[in-house]
C-alpha cells in the first residue's frame, strides 16, 4: 500500500536519512524501532509531508506522492499523529475533533465518524465542551489519536504514543492500537520507544539506525533475537 | 464643572468613535494571533482606504459607503496577494517573525505613505457628504450620523469575524493554524491557503475601519501612525487573540478619551491613556481578556 | 597551547589593534585635510547612528525590542540644553549627565516594561515614546511646543562642525569600546542565556531582571549620552524632534538589518543605511527615494532576515565546516582535553553541621499550590536525605512538575514551607534557589541552541558556578562534559544535537551550577531501553562519585526502580504512598492509581 524508496532527507547540510525503503502492506502492523537520531521522526514527517526529501519515492497505492503538501497527503488517508500530540489547546474537544474532519468529504460524515469516535473513546464524550489544554497528557494523546480517527485514516503514523505517559495510560494506549489494528482497512505505521511492547504487536518491523535500514523481520522475530535483545530491548 | 449634558455627549460620542478602533484592532490582533506578524502597515492601509473614499467621492461622486464595496474586496484579495509575495517567504525563512514582519510591514508603511504623499500631496483632507455635521437628537444630546454609520459597520464587521472563527469550518481552521500550525497542518489545513485568507480578511477589515475613519476625521498621508497607536492601545488592551475583548476594549479606550477630554485639556488626555495601558499591562500582562500563553 | 600559536595569536590580535587605532587617526583626522563639509556632516550623522544602533542593541541583542529608544535620546539632549540655556554649563561636559538621567529614567521604567515579553515589550516602548512628546509638549518649563534654542559654538561654521565630528568620534569609540567589552563579559554571557530562554537562565543562577536591567539602563545612558551631544549640534529642541519616532524606528531597522546577533552587526546596518539613504536623497526626490527606502526593508528582510552579519556568518560557516557559530575556534580547542585535576561539581559543603538531623537535605511542609479551581498541590510533605535518589512517580496531572516548580521557586505555593539544610527557601527566585545549589531539569529538553554544548555549560558556571572569567567556565565545562560523556560534541549547536545527547547535555547543564541536589524531570523519556539503560548509569555516578543528592520524575519503570533508593507516588497533588521501590510496586493503591495491572 505504501512504499518508500531509497528516501535521502537532510536538515540544513546534515543528512538524516540515508536512501530508506519500507514497504507497509494492506492491513498490516508495522513498527519501526531505533535509537534516538536514527531518523524515524523524520521518516514519518516526510512521508506526511512536513518535511520534503532530497530524493527517493513515496509511492501510495501506485501513486507518486513525495513532494506533496501535508494537507494533500492528509486527504488521501495517511494521517500522522506527530510527537508532542500538537491538539488544540484552546479548543474544545468537540471542536478539535471536528478539525480532525475539517477536509470535505470526511465533513460529511462527521456525525458518523463522531459516534463511532466516541464509542471508542468514552472518556472524550464526557469531556466534549472541556477546553482540549485543560487535559491531562493522557486524555491529550487520546483526543490526538481519536482526531485522527475522524479523518477516515487507510494509514494511521504514529510517533512515540505513549510518550511521558503513566505505566496504566501507556498500556491502554497500546490496547487501542491493538483493538484499531483488527479493524478492516487499516493499516499502522508505529514508531515507539517501548520496544518490546510495539514488536509483539508487529507484524513486521523495521530497525533503523544513522538513518538507514538495517534489518527487517516479522515482529517476533526480532523480539527473540539475540542481538536486538542487546542493543534495543535492554534484555 | 461639566455639565451632565456634556458628559453624556462624551459618552455618545466615545462609544461611536470606540467602535472604530475595535475593528482596526480586531483585524490587527488576527494578524498577529495567527501568523505572529506585527502589521505595522495595517492603519496604512486603512488610510489608503479613506484616500480611495474620498478619490471615489471627488472625482466619481460616489459615496463611501459604497466605495466600501470597492476597497474591501480589492484589499482583500490585495491581503492574499502580499502574503503569497511577502508574509510567506518571510515566514518560512525569519528565524524570529516579530521582529522580522515588524521591519518588513515597516518598510511597506513608509513605502505606502510616500506613494500617498506623491498622489495626493502632503496636505490635509475632509471628506465632506450631504450627511457630514448632521445629527439626530437623543433628548438634547447630538449624535452624529457619521458616528452612527460608524459605529453600526464596526459592529457588523466585528460580528461576522466573530461568527466565521466560531461558527465555520475555515474559521475554525484558522483558530487551529493559531495554536498548532503542525497540528492543523495535519488535519488537512492548507496552512498557506488560511493564512493568505486571515491576511485578506485582516485587510479587508482595516478597509471597512478606513471608510469610518473617512466619515469622522480629517486626514493626510502620515496621519496612520496615530492610528497605529490606537491599534496598539486597543489590542493590548483587550488582549490578542480575543475578540471580545478587543471590541471591549475599542469601546472603552473611545469613552475614557472622549470624557477625560471634558475634564482636562485635550493634550492631556493620551496620558491618560498610558497610564491606564501602563496599569493594565503590569496587573494581566496579556491584556484584560488575553488568554495566558502555555508554558 | 604551543608557544608559536600562542605568539601568532598575540601578533594577530596586535595587528587588528593596530588596524583600529590606523582607522581611527585617519577619521579623526579628516576635517583637517579640507574634507568637504558636506561630508563632514554626514560622517557625524553616521556615527550617530552607529552609537546609537550599537547602545539600542545592548538591551536588544535579548530580543526585548525596544522601539522607543528616542526617549532616551530625547532626554539626554533636553537635560543638556536646560543645563546650557538655564545654567550656561556646555553640553560637552554635561552630555554624561543627560546619559544618567536617561539610564535613571530606564531604571525607573524599566521594572515594569521588562516583565513584558516579546511584542509586548516592543509596543509599550513605543507607547512611552509617545508618551513623553505628549508631555513634553505641555510642559512649559521645557519650552514646550515652541522648542528651545540653544547658543553656538564660538566659532566659525567650518570649525564648529569639526569639533562636533570629533566629539561624536570619541564618544562613538567609547560607545564601540563599551559594547566590545560588554558583550564578551560575564554580562554579555548573560544576555545571550536570556535572549535564548529566560526559564532556562535563571535555573542557571542568572537573575534575568537584573541583567535585563543592566543591559536596559547602560543602553539607555549611552543613547542619552548621544542625544545630550545631537541637541547642542542642531542648536535647537523641539520634542518632535528629539522624542523623533522615526528615530526610534531607523535604529531598529539599522540593528535588524546588521545583525542584532552579533556585536558588530548593528554598526555595520547604521553605516550602509546611512549611505544608501544619503545616497537615494542626493540622486532622486525624497519621496521617490523614501519609497525605494522602502521597498529596500522589505527586500533585506526577506532575503537576509538574520541581517548583514548573519549572511556573513553564514558564507564564513560554508567555508569551515563544522565551525560553531559564536565561540571563536580556538576557545574550545584550548578546552578539548579535559583538564587533570578533577573539579569538585557538587557545591561545597558548607552546610555541613547545619544538616537536619538524619542527614536531611531537604523538606517539603505542607506545600499545597492551586491554579484557578484546580488544586494542584495539596499538603504535600516529605524529606529528602542527603545522597539519596528519591524517585517521584505518579500518573500524568498528578502534581509531578509542579512540584518541581515549586522547589525551584518558578511558582510560588500558597500554603506551607520548603526548607533546603535547614534554611527556609519558600518564595525565593529561582535564580536564588539556583545560587543555593539546587538544580533541574526540563521535562521537555530545552537547550540555548544557538549556542555549542560547550556554551551551554559555560553560561551556568559563570553564574551559579562562581568561575571567576570566562576561559575558567570554560575549562569547568569541559570536564562536566567530560563526565556525561558529551565532550566529543563541544563544538556542536546544541539545536542540532540528537534527542538522547540534549538529555545528557541538560544534565550537563543542571552539573554546571554545582548543585547539592538535582531535580531531574523525565529525562528518561523518549530514550530507548538501550540509552535508559546508560543514561541511569550516568545518574548513579552522579550519585556515587560526585555525592549529589537526586530527585526524579519519571515513567519508565526499569529506570526507576534501577536507580531510586525510595519512592513517593503523588496523585491528585496528594502523597499516597511512600516507600521502597519494592514496597511501592506492590502497593494496591499504587497499582489501582498508576501501574495498572501486571504493568511493572
Amino acid at each position: 500500500m505504501l512504499e518508500v524508496h531509497d528516501l535521502v532527507v537532510s536538515y540544513d547540510s546534515l543528512q538524516v536519512l540515508w536512501g530508506v525503503s519500507i514497504q507497509v502492506p494492506e492491513d498490516s502492523f508495522v513498527s519501526i524501532i531505533g535509537s534516538n537520531g536514527a531518523g524515524k521522526t523524520t521518516l514519518l514527517r516526510t512521508i506526511s509531508g512536513l518535511k520534503k526529501p532530497e530524493s527517493g519515492s513515496i509511492v501510495w497505492n501506485g501513486m507518486e506522492i513525495s513532494g506533496m503538501k501535508p494537507d494533500e497527503i492528509c486527504g488521501l488517508g495517511i494521517i500522522h499523529v506527530p510527537e508532542g500530540r500538537h491538539i488544540f489547546p484552546n479548543m474544545t474537544v468537540l471542536e478539535n475533533l471536528k478539525m480532525g474532519a475539517y477536509l470535505p468529504e470526511n465533513r460529511r460524515r462527521v456525525n458518523e465518524s463522531l459516534s463511532y469516535v466516541f464509542e471508542k473513546f468514552p472518556i472524550l464524550a464526557q469531556r466534549k465542551s472541556q477546553y482540549a489544554g485543560t487535559m491531562s497528557g493522557g486524555e491529550q494523546q487520546m483526543l490526538a489519536i481519536a482526531r485522527a480517527l475522524m479523518s477516515r485514516p487507510k494509514l494511521l503514523m504514529l510517533d512515540e504514543p505513549s510518550l511521558g505517559l503513566s505505566p496504566k495510560m501507556a498500556a491502554n494506549i497500546f490496547r487501542q492500537l491493538e483493538s484499531l489494528s483488527g479493524e478492516e482497512g487499516l493499516s499502522i505505521l508505529l514508531v515507539s520507544q517501548e520496544q518490546t511492547r510495539a514488536l509483539s504487536l508487529s507484524d513486521k518491523a523495521y530497525v533503523m539506525e544513522n538513518g538507514r535500514i538495517m534489518r527487517e523481520a516479522p515482529g517476533e522475530d526480532l523480539l527473540k533475537d539475540e542481538s536486538v535483545r542487546k542493543h534495543y530491548l535492554g534484555l | 464643572m461639566p455639565t451632565s449634558f456634556e458628559i453624556f455627549q462624551a459618552l455618545a460620542s466615545g462609544l461611536l468613535l470606540g467602535g472604530v478602533y475595535a475593528i482596526l484592532g480586531v483585524g490587527f490582533g488576527l494578524c498577529w494571533g495567527v501568523m505572529k506578524v506585527i502589521n505595522l502597515s495595517h492603519s496604512t492601509f486603512a488610510l489608503l482606504a479613506v484616500y480611495i473614499a474620498y478619490w471615489m467621492n471627488v472625482s466619481l461622486k460616489i459615496d463611501p459607503l459604497v466605495s466600501l464595496f470597492v476597497s474591501t474586496p480589492l484589499f482583500f484579495v490585495c491581503g492574499i496577494v502580499i502574503y503569497r509575495l511577502l508574509i510567506g517567504p518571510l515566514a518560512k525563512r525569519a528565524e524570529e517573525l516579530v521582529a522580522a514582519s515588524m521591519v518588513l510591514t515597516f518598510g511597506l508603511a513608509i513605502l505606502m505613505e510616500n506613494a500617498m504623499q506623491w498622489a495626493w500631496k502632503p496636505d490635509p483632507r475632509v471628506l465632506n457628504v450631504s450627511y457630514t455635521g448632521k445629527a439626530f437628537f437623543i433628548s438634547r444630546v447630538s449624535i452624529p450620523y457619521t458616528a452612527v454609520i460608524g459605529f453600526a459597520i464596526a459592529l457588523v464587521t466585528t460580528s461576522c469575524i466573530y461568527l466565521f472563527l466560531k461558527k465555520t469550518y475555515l474559521g475554525m481552521a484558522v483558530r487551529a493554524v493559531w495554536q498548532n500550525k503542525e497540528g492543523a497542518a495535519l488535519c488537512g489545513v492548507n496552512i498557506d491557503r488560511v493564512s493568505s485568507i486571515t491576511f485578506g480578511i485582516s485587510l479587508a477589515t482595516a478597509a471597512a475601519a478606513g471608510v469610518c475613519l473617512s466619515l469622522i476625521f480629517s486626514f493626510n498621508p502620515s496621519s496612520h501612525l496615530g492610528w497605529l497607536i490606537y491599534i496598539f492601545l486597543v489590542v493590548i488592551f483587550g488582549g490578542v487573540g480575543s475578540i471580545p475583548g478587543v471590541l471591549l476594549a475599542g469601546l472603552l479606550i473611545g469613552l475614557i478619551t472622549n470624557i477625560s477630554a471634558v475634564f482636562i485639556p485635550n493634550a492631556w488626555v493620551n496620558m491618560i491613556l498610558f497610564g491606564i495601558l501602563a496599569t493594565v499591562l503590569l496587573l494581566r500582562p496579556t491584556g484584560l481578556l488575553g488568554q495566558r500563553e502555555a508554558r | 597551547m604551543e608557544p608559536k600559536q600562542l605568539q601568532g595569536m598575540l601578533s594577530r590580535k596586535f595587528t587588528r589593534a593596530l588596524a583600529v587605532v590606523a582607522l581611527f587617526i585617519v577619521l579623526a583626522a579628516l576635517p583637517w585635510l579640507g574634507t568637504k563639509s558636506y561630508y563632514i556632516s554626514f560622517f557625524f550623522l553616521m556615527f550617530m547612528y552607529v552609537s546609537l544602533a550599537e547602545a539600542w542593541n545592548v538591551i536588544g541583542t535579548t530580543g526585548y525590542l525596544s522601539f522607543g529608544h528616542a526617549s532616551f535620546f530625547g532626554l539626554g539632549a533636553y537635560t543638556t540644553a536646560m543645563l546650557l540655556s538655564k545654567l550656561g554649563w556646555n553640553p560637552f561636559l554635561t552630555a554624561p549627565l543627560g546619559g544618567l538621567l536617561a539610564g535613571a529614567f530606564a531604571f525607573l521604567v524599566g521594572y515594569p516594561c521588562l516583565r513584558l515579553r516579546g511584542p509586548y515589550f516592543a509596543l509599550i516602548t513605543l507607547v512611552l515614546n509617545m508618551a513623553l512628546i505628549v508631555a513634553m509638549l505641555n510642559f512649559e518649563w521645557t519650552g514646550s511646543t515652541v522648542g528651545l534654542w540653544l547658543s553656538t559654538l564660538p566659532f566659525k561654521p567650518a570649525t564648529s562642525r569639526a569639533v562636533f565630528y570629533e566629539v561624536m568620534l570619541l564618544l562613538t569609540a567609547a560607545i564601540l569600546y563599551t559594547t566590545y567589552r560588554m558583550w564578551n563579559s560575564r554580562l554579555g554571557r548573560g544576555l545571550v542565556a536570556v535572549r535564548e530562554d529566560e526559564d532556562m537562565a535563571m535555573t542557571l543562577g542568572i537573575n534575568n531582571t537584573r541583567v535585563k536591567m543592566q543591559a536596559f539602563v547602560l543602553s539607555a545612558a549611552m543613547t542619552g549620552m548621544v542625544g545630550g551631544i545631537y541637541s547642542f549640534y542642531r542648536t535647537y529642541v523641539h520634542p518632535d524632534l528629539m522624542f523623533d519616532i522615526n528615530i526610534s524606528i531607523l535604529v531598529v531597522l539599522m540593528a535588524v538589518f546588521g545583525g542584532t546577533r552579533y556585536w558588530q552587526g548593528p554598526a555595520v546596518g547604521a553605516v550602509i543605511l546611512t549611505v544608501v539613504s544619503d545616497q537615494l536623497t542626493q540622486r532622486i526626490g525624497s519621496e521617490i527615494s523614501h519609497i525605494i527606502y522602502g521597498l529596500l526593508f522589505i527586500l533585506v528582510i526577506l532575503f537576509l532576515p538574520e541581517g548583514i552579519m548573519g549572511l556573513l556568518g553564514r558564507i564564513g560557516r560554508k567555508r569551515a565546516p563544522g565551525g560553531s557559530q559564536e565561540s571563536p575556534k580556538s576557545e574550545v580547542d584550548k578546552t578539548a582535553s579535559p583538564p587533570s585535576v578533577g573539579l569538585n561539581l557538587c557545591a561545597e559543603d558548607q552546610n555541613n553541621g547545619h544538616q537536619g538531623e538524619n542527614g536531611v537535605i531537604l523538606e517539603v511542609r505542607k506545600v499545597s499550590k492551586r491554579f484557578g479551581g484546580l488544586q494542584a498541590l495539596s499538603d504535600v510533605s516529605f524529606q529528602v536525605r542527603k545522597g539519596e535518589t528519591l524517585g517521584l512517580i505518579g500518573p500524568n496531572g498528578a502534581g509531578k512538575t509542579t512540584l518541581f516548580n515549586v522547589i525551584t521557586g518558578f511558582y510560588k505555593p500558597e500554603n506551607g514551607n520548603i526548607l533546603f539544610s535547614n534554611r527556609e527557601i519558600t518564595g525565593l527566585a529561582p535564580h536564588e534557589i539556583a545560587r543555593l545549589g539546587i538544580g533541574r531539569t526540563f521535562q521537555i529538553v530545552r537547550c540555548f541552541p544557538h549556542l555549542t554544548a560547550l556554551e551551554n555549560v559555560a553560561v551556568g558556571c559563570l553564574y551559579a558556578g562562581r568561575a571567576g572569567s570566562r576561559s575558567e567556565a570554560l575549562e569547568q565545562a569541559a570536564e562536566i562534559l567530560d563526565f556525561c560523556g558529551m565532550l566529543s560534541k563541544g563544538n556542536h549547536p546544541a539545536g542540532k544535537l540528537t534527542l538522547s545527547e540534549k538529555k545528557r547535555l541538560e544534565i550537563a547543564r543542571a552539573l554546571s551550577i554545582r548543585p547539592q541536589i538535582l531535580l531531574l524531570d523525565e529525562v528518561f523519556a523518549g530514550l530507548n531501553e538501550v540509552e535508559v539503560v546508560e543514561a541511569a548509569e550516568l545518574v548513579r555516578r552522579m550519585v556515587e562519585e560526585r555525592g549529589i543528592t537526586v530527585i526524579m520524575i519519571e515513567h519508565v519503570m526499569t529506570a526507576v526502580m534501577k536507580c531510586s533508593s525510595r519512592l513517593i507516588v503523588l496523585d491528585y497533588g496528594k502523597v499516597i504512598a511512600e516507600g521502597s521501590p519494592q514496597e511501592i510496586v506492590e502497593n494496591p493503591a499504587v497499582i489501582e492509581a498508576y501501574l495498572g495491572v501486571g504493568n511493572a
